[in-house]
């Protein structure tokens, strides 16, 4: 069969059984959108590039497949970039495909012309540049290959227009040859029964789960493992979803703003057993003083992730799933951990989450529980980056396996709407609930235009606290309360943007309000807004200082108004306070 | 394709390095020469400000290197050699005293020796070399 390379791309996208692409087009990827309509793949048209990048990010996540975006030359492929790189850092399987100018004029500062492939070298798995029409369809097939094995990632295929436009010989290659691609997906037996043999002697063991169990669907071997041996666990940010937030062994996340629980548990244990994880800094407090006491297993696909952040006794470089089943085979009979779990739930106990002021004041965590309460725990929740997005990981345990997206290892505010209309695309059947704050959602706000036409069921929760809040509150914590350039009050009346995109939305300013909003906003058949007017000051505890250890971490403040009667700041016994400026002790 | 990285570092570090290049699709296979007896080799091109008086003198300097004059101009020669980096860097000391008007060298590329008999050459910290 003879065809243009632009067919080629098309038809080597319906052979990887692609049926949804983001994208926007212009000059040099003309040639693709000339044909695009004979294919049944579904196109949806951005309003920016970055939208499409993190649709098909969000996509990605939620289906277990490769989500697909594309863009024209220079401007298009730039606008790409912070969503590819958001893909890098969250392991999140994505094909680009760019056009550029024609090879003839390559390298000539041609109009439009950016070198796509050498700016999105550090922030891809991998890209091609596709000189010959012939090369499309393999360079195709590598590329989902790349992104949807091993450990996942953003895979960049650049096409000059010239080779969407030059006629070929089309045959969707059935094998590839990537001698240097190899990933390692089956655990070594050494390895496991060393593992195995930690784990039975263990007597304090915690699991640590991260984003390797949801990308390897292992949550239910996950489940039948801690069935097995009773071993609590811990979830990484973007490790939530991957085990049942009710479960009796479930001590929540870790991290700077974890729960207290799941920090002391962490620097209490004598084994740690990271599953799919990559021993963060912002998960693992100050690593020369993380988990002091416990031995390490690491289980990872991604080889270089072992021993790089901390110490590690046993590595298992290995699919996730296959690595826990190999264990639930191999763990015999294990110590009786019944004395850890007394600690735990005495941990558990003495260290709730803080509570949300009952002063007329709304908080976060109102907003959250009742969403949770609404939804019954079984939403897909897609948070952007601040404060909202610690409370929604804290206050929202998740009962439905991954059904949590987040921008985690990139932090990039303005991905969770675009992100939620692709993870919605991917399962239209679930509840999808988009939490936000007002700073992330005006980097990427022109997305309600697809939100709207594509009538989708996403719900936004909108944190309007009229500040950048993280920012504002470090500045607050750790530059003395000096905030600059943080205050986003004014404009715009969000309630006014939802509506000129046609979007019902209501504004909620009281605790009492909350619950009639969910619930109205749920009724809706399509897309809803909530702005919720949160206490402006709130902030996010627990917390582990950054440069500080899990084992200090600060369960919550004395609220600076010091009016909601909780109690004061509390310190662990031989530790000294950690001193925060502008918080009483 | 093989290619030779000399990197500065600790051991985790030379061991993360190894493990990030496997990582590069293209890279088939990573030899980390650092605990290895290993041959390195650089080549250099040298152009010294000479004259006839002191001609004599670099060529001898060009002898006892084993290195070789490869162009000579009215005003310099060229001198080519090859060598561990040690050697060149003094070699191109010591050329230095007459004038060095331009200087290039490749880089080191290097090898593990095979077993038997092994000569006693030191080994270098932290030559990688990528296929
Ligand atoms: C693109 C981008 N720019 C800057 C930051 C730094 N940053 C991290 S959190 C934050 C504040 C976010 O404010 P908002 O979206 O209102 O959410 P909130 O913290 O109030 O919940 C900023 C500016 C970032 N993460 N991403």
């Amino acid at each position: 069969m003879k065809i243009n390379g632009a067919r080629m791309v098309c038809e080597s996208l319906v052979a990887e059984g692609v049926r949804t692409v983001f994208g926007l087009p212009g000059g040099a990827i003309m040639p693709l959108y000339d044909v695009l309509p004979d294919y049944p793949i579904n196109h949806v048209l951005v309003r920016h590039e970055q939208g499409a990048a993190h649709m098909a990010d969000g996509y990605g996540r939620a289906s277990g497949d490769v989500g697909v975006c594309m863009a024209t030359s220079g401007p298009g492929a730039i606008n790409l970039v912070v969503g590819l790189a958001n893909a890098m850092m969250d392991s999140a399987p994505v094909v680009a495909i760019t056009a550029n100018v024609a090879t003839s004029v390559i390298g000539s500062d041609a109009f439009q012309e950016a070198d796509i492939t050498g700016v999105t070298i550090p922030v891809t798995k991998h890209n091609f540049l596709v000189r010959r029409a012939q090369d499309v369809p393999p360079a195709i097939k590598e590329a989902f290959h790349l992104a949807r094995t091993g450990r996942p990632g953003p895979v960049l295929v650049d096409i000059p227009k010239d080779v969407l436009q030059t006629e070929g010989e089309f045959a969707y290659p059935t094998s590839i040859s990537m001698p240097g691609y190899n990933p390692t997906t089956q655990p070594n037996t050494v390895q496991v029964r060393k593992a195995a043999r930690l784990i039975e002697d263990a007597r304090r063991p915690v699991i640590i789960a991260g984003h390797g169990v949801l990308i390897s669907r292992a949550w239910d071997e996950l489940l039948a493992f801690v069935e097995k041996t009773g071993i609590p666990v811990i979830n990484t940010l973007l490790g939530l979803s991957s085990f049942p937030g009710d479960h009796d062994r479930f001590l929540g996340m870790l991290g700077m703003h974890g729960t207290a629980c799941a920090c002391h548990a962490v620097d209490q244990c004598d084994l740690v057993m990271g599953v799919g994880i990559r021993f963060d800094d912002r998960a693992m407090g100050k690593y020369s003083a993380f988990a002091p006491h416990a031995k390490v297993i690491h289980i990872d696909i991604d080889p270089a992730e072992i021993g790089k952040n901390v110490r590690t006794d046993v590595p298992i470089v290995a699919d996730c799933k296959r690595a826990l089943q190999a264990l639930i085979a191999e763990v015999g009979p294990c110590q009786d951990l019944t004395p850890w779990h007394e600690r735990i739930a005495e941990l558990k106990n003495q260290y709730p989450l803080p509570k949300p002021p009952s002063d007329g004041r709304l908080s976060h965590r109102h907003v959250i529980q009742e969403m949770w309460r609404a939804t019954e725990g079984k939403a897909i929740v897609v948070t952007d980056v601040g404060q909202h997005q610690m409370f929604v990981a804290q206050e929202f345990p998740f009962l439905t396996p991954n059904a949590h997206i987040s921008s985690g290892g990139l932090g990039t505010m303005g991905f969770s709407l675009p992100a939620s209309i692709g993870a919605y695309l991917a399962r239209p059947d679930a509840t999808h609930w988009c939490c936000v704050g007002d700073g992330g959602f005006q980097m990427t706000s022109q997305e309600l235009a697809v939100l709207k036409n594509r009538r989708a069921n996403v719900k936004i929760a909108l944190f309007n606290n009229q500040f950048l809040g993280m920012v504002r509150q470090w500045q607050q914590l750790f530059y003395k309360g000096n905030y600059v350039e943080v205050d986003l009050s004014g404009p715009p009346d969000f309630q006014k943007l939802a509506s000129a995109y046609g979007i019902p939305s209501w504004q909620v300013e009281d605790p009492g309000g909350v619950a009639d909003a969910v619930r109205e906003a749920m009724a809706e058949p399509g897309p809803a807004l909530i702005e919720f007017l949160i206490d402006p000051y709130e902030n996010v505890f627990p917390m582990v200082v950054p440069g500080t250890a899990l084992s200090e971490v600060i369960p919550f403040e004395t609220h600076p108004r010091g009016d909601d009667g909780q109690q004061p700041i509390h310190v662990q016994p031989g530790h000294q306070p950690v001193p925060l400026p502008g918080l009483r002790h | 394709m093989r290619l030779t990285v000399v990197v500065d570092g600790s051991r985790t570090a030379v061991e993360q390095v190894v493990k990030q290049l496997y990582k590069v699709v293209e890279v088939r296979k990573v030899s980390d020469l650092s605990e290895d007896k290993t041959v390195e080799r650089e080549l250099a091109l040298i152009k010294v400000t000479s004259n006839r008086n002191t001609r004599p003198e670099i060529m001898q300097l060009v002898d006892i290197y084993r290195a070789r004059m490869v162009d000579i101009a009215l005003g310099s020669v060229m001198i080519e050699v090859t060598g561990d980096p040690e050697k060149i860097d003094s070699l191109i000391s010591l050329l230095k005293g007459f004038g060095i008007k331009e200087l290039v060298r490749t880089g080191v590329v290097a090898m593990a020796r095979g077993v038997g008999p092994k000569e006693a050459v030191p080994a270098r910290d932290g030559a990688v070399s990528v296929v």
